[in-house]
Formats: C-alpha cells, sequence, structure tokens
C-alpha cells in the first residue's frame, strides 16, 4: 500500500493515513437512526394506475372460493411496475405495494442506484456481523486464557505435591 | 382437476415436502403453492398442525376452514365450516359502497339492513367503519347466526348499534324488523341456479360450503322486489349473472321514482344490481353515492 513516493510527499502520506484510518474504523450505524423509508406520497396516489388480479377467467362470486388477491400498482409517467400477494388481505397487500412502490421511485430518482437506507443497512449488517465476530474471538480468547491458567495452577499443585511427598 | 406429472410432485418436494399436497388445489401453479404454505406457516406454528393443513388442503378443505380466519377490508373474521366464506368480490364492492357512504349521519339517522348475512362481514364492514350508523342483519342459518355473534365480539362491536336475528326472509320478510324503514338493504343472496352448481362450482366449494348459502336462482331478487322496495330507500344486491341483473332492473322499471344500475367488479363480471330513490324522504343524496358507485 505505501508506495515509493509517500517518503517524498508528505501531502499523500496524510491522506493514505487519513483513508486508511476512515476505512479501518467505520462509522457506527444504529439501527434506531437509519435514514428514513421513502414515503409514499399523496402525489404518487394520484400518479397511480391500481388493479386487482384474480386469476382472470372461469366462473367468480360464490361459485369459486380463491383466498389470495394480488394487487398491481403502475406508476404512469415512469411507468415502474410492481405487485404484491404477500398476505391473505387485500388490505394489507394495497399498503406492502405502496410501500414497495415508494422504494422503488426512490431508487428510480437515485439513477437505479441503492438509496442511503439500503447502503446504511447493508453497513449496519456488515458492523453487526463484525461486532458478532469481535464478541466471539474474545470469548474464545478469554476461554483459552482460562484454561490456561487452570493447568497452570494445576501443574503449579502437583509440584508442590510432588515437593512434599519427596521431603517426607 | 389437473393432472400433475410425478416429476413435477418429486420437484415441488425438494424444495419443501409439504408442497406436493398444495399443489393439487393450486391447480399445479407452484408460485401459488409456495405462498400457501408461507401463510399456513405464518398463521400455524405447531409443525404438526402445518402437516396436517396441508393433508387438509390436499383434501379440498378451504384454506379459511384451516386457518379459521377469513381478511375483509379492514376486519379480521373468524370463519366456520357451515357458513359461506367472504369472497373478494363481495369485499370489492362492500369497500367501495362504505367509501361512498356519507361520513356524517347523525346519531342513528342511518338505517342499514344486511340480509342473508352469513358470518355477517358487510353488516360488520359497514357498522365498523360508520359508527354512527344502526346495523340490523338477517340470517336463516343458526349457524351463521352464532358465528356473526361472535364476530360481532371479535371485531369489537358488542356495545353499538348492531343486531341481528334469525328468520326466514323468504316466509316472514313482512315480520323482521316490521315497523322499521331503512336507508340501505344490502344482501349477498345465494344465486347460484341449482343445474348450474355442478357444472361451476369447483369441488372445494361443492363439498364444503353449506348449499343452503350458494344455491337459488331468482327467488331473493323476486322477494326484494315484493317485500323490501317499500321499505327501503336503496339497495344493493350482488348477483351471479346478468340474467338476474336484468330480473331486478325490469321489475322496477315501471315504477319512475327508482334508478337502478349495474357494478361489474375487477374480473369485468356483473357482481351487483343496486337501486335507489332519487327523491327520498330522507335529506339522504342517493345520487351522489351511487353515480360514483358504479364507476
Amino acid at each position: 500500500m505505501f508506495g515509493i513516493t509517500v517518503k517524498t510527499i508528505p501531502a499523500v502520506r496524510l491522506a493514505i493515513t487519513y483513508r486508511m484510518l476512515s476505512s479501518s474504523i467505520p462509522q457506527t450505524i444504529k439501527k434506531s437512526k437509519m435514514p428514513p423509508r421513502p414515503k409514499f406520497t399523496d402525489d404518487m396516489e394520484r400518479d397511480i394506475e391500481e388493479k386487482f388480479l384474480h386469476g382472470g377467467r372461469g366462473p367468480g362470486g360464490q361459485k369459486i372460493n380463491k383466498c389470495n388477491s394480488k394487487v398491481q400498482l403502475r406508476h404512469v409517467p415512469t411507468g415502474i411496475v410492481v405487485d404484491c400477494q404477500a398476505t391473505r388481505s387485500r388490505d394489507q397487500n394495497r399498503k406492502i405495494a405502496r410501500e414497495k412502490l415508494a422504494l422503488r421511485l426512490a431508487q428510480w430518482e437515485n439513477g437505479d442506484q441503492p438509496i442511503e437506507r439500503e447502503l446504511a443497512k447493508i453497513q449496519w449488517e456488515q458492523q453487526s456481523k463484525r461486532s458478532k465476530e469481535r464478541k466471539a474471538k474474545s470469548k474464545h480468547r478469554e476461554a483459552q486464557e482460562q484454561r490456561q491458567q487452570q493447568k497452570l495452577q494445576q501443574t503449579i499443585e502437583e509440584k508442590q505435591l510432588l515437593k512434599s511427598l519427596l521431603e517426607q | 382437476m389437473p393432472r400433475i406429472s410425478p416429476r413435477i410432485l418429486k420437484s415441488v418436494a425438494n424444495i419443501d415436502r409439504r408442497l406436493p399436497y398444495l399443489l393439487f388445489e393450486c391447480s399445479g401453479n407452484i408460485s401459488d403453492a409456495k405462498q400457501e404454505l408461507s401463510w399456513i406457516k405464518n398463521e400455524l406454528q405447531d409443525a404438526n398442525l402445518i402437516n396436517r393443513a396441508c393433508w387438509l388442503r390436499y383434501n379440498r378443505v378451504p384454506l379459511q376452514y384451516i386457518l379459521k380466519t377469513q381478511p375483509f377490508g379492514p376486519l379480521d373474521l373468524l370463519v366456520r365450516p357451515g357458513v359461506l366464506i367472504p369472497r373478494w368480490e363481495t369485499e370489492e364492492w362492500c369497500m367501495d359502497l362504505i367509501a361512498k357512504l356519507p361520513e356524517k349521519a347523525r346519531q342513528g339517522q342511518f338505517k342499514v339492513l344486511d340480509l342473508c348475512s352469513g358470518s355477517g362481514c358487510i353488516a360488520l364492514a359497514i357498522a365498523h367503519t360508520r359508527t354512527e350508523y344502526i346495523v340490523k342483519s338477517v340470517d336463516l342459518s343458526p349457524k351463521a347466526i352464532a358465528l356473526l355473534k361472535d364476530n360481532v365480539r371479535k371485531v369489537g362491536l358488542q356495545n353499538t348499534n348492531v343486531q341481528c336475528i334469525q328468520a326466514d326472509i323468504l316466509r316472514h320478510s313482512e315480520h323482521i324488523y316490521s315497523k322499521d324503514k331503512f336507508n340501505l338493504i344490502t344482501c349477498n343472496p345465494p344465486y347460484i341456479p341449482s343445474n348450474n352448481f355442478v357444472k361451476e362450482c369447483t369441488t372445494s366449494v361443492k363439498l364444503y360450503e353449506p348449499r343452503l348459502a350458494l344455491v337459488a336462482d331468482l327467488e331473493f331478487y323476486d322477494n326484494l322486489l315484493q317485500y323490501w322496495i317499500p321499505r327501503t330507500e336503496s339497495f344493493v344486491y350482488e348477483v351471479g349473472d346478468m340474467k338476474q341483473c336484468q330480473h331486478v332492473i325490469n321489475g322496477l322499471s315501471h315504477n319512475t321514482s327508482w334508478k337502478t344500475g349495474i357494478k361489474y367488479d375487477s374480473n369485468d363480471k356483473p357482481r351487483c344490481v343496486y337501486g335507489y330513490l332519487a327523491n327520498p324522504e330522507s335529506t339522504i343524496d342517493y345520487v351522489k353515492i351511487f353515480d360514483s358507485f358504479s364507476t
């Protein structure tokens, strides 16, 4: 990482140290202080076409008992389509579909790049994974130290026992 | 019943060994079967119960009877064998109608009667969202009335203006709430003609849902024309086909004070016939309600 030039140009060295610092100590993210979820606004509500899909053809009404209700939303200005049939409740599916659409629109506005919240989420996951690893490591280290100490104590005791036996 | 090849059954069994049981009722659609399994897993925690549910689904028991509930608009209603499961079509028109009903009715001013209530979905959805309304409901089946009362409690409306009685409207219409005049009558009557029943209903419906709530032709629409029209200012009746719509519309065509119309569901099938008085005694603007309801 340290090139030959580093010795001669202090500014570069500074930049590298800075970068190293920032990469080794990432900014911690709190789960309670995530960037907000994109909101579904009234403007969006005006721009969408909502469709309910129940498998089209065939008899309906009392003749058939379907338990799924798929909701499809189309955002007319952008042509983005999302659908949802995650739950059995149409009300619930409508809400979830709107959240999904708000997220997709936020991504679209960001040039199809993941939005701030998603990045934060990824970082949060990495962070929690790292902290888990750290905890596991320190736990192992502690256990190992304890074991070593026990061993040491045991050998001391054995030595003393031997000593006392020999002295007799 | 579609034939599902053993190869497909084997491949879905590799994903989850319970999936093949669900595949039959989903007419071979794998993603539908997966969806159903995830609902079952969500609502039943015990592995034995989940396995049993899948076995029951293989025997074509409606999923709603297994999970014991069915969402209806904002409500989560109990369902039980012996009472018809609320359909999405009913939910659709019912929620559309409720959105159009006036929000500010003076206490006890707006009276709704729900006939053939079954689980009580329509009555309870109205009573839940329009709490000042007086809602009365009637059903013939004692099982339905028992379930309806349980649902009133489940939704938390036991201290409100919801009443239900058991009565046969085809025989004793004149004695039911005989002193009341209503602003709105809603009804989801049985509407499958008996000669179509075997041909058009799915196996699950034929085996497990009450025939009482399914099979009839024009009886309930005749009953509407004869007994209920003089006692209400508007009505919404669910229908199975165009013939039943026409029957009601023709029956009221000589009566110039009544306006009628048809509402289609999102599968483009005629689903409701409605009617209202253009110049009612009350101050409620039915034209406004039903103009936007029909579209």
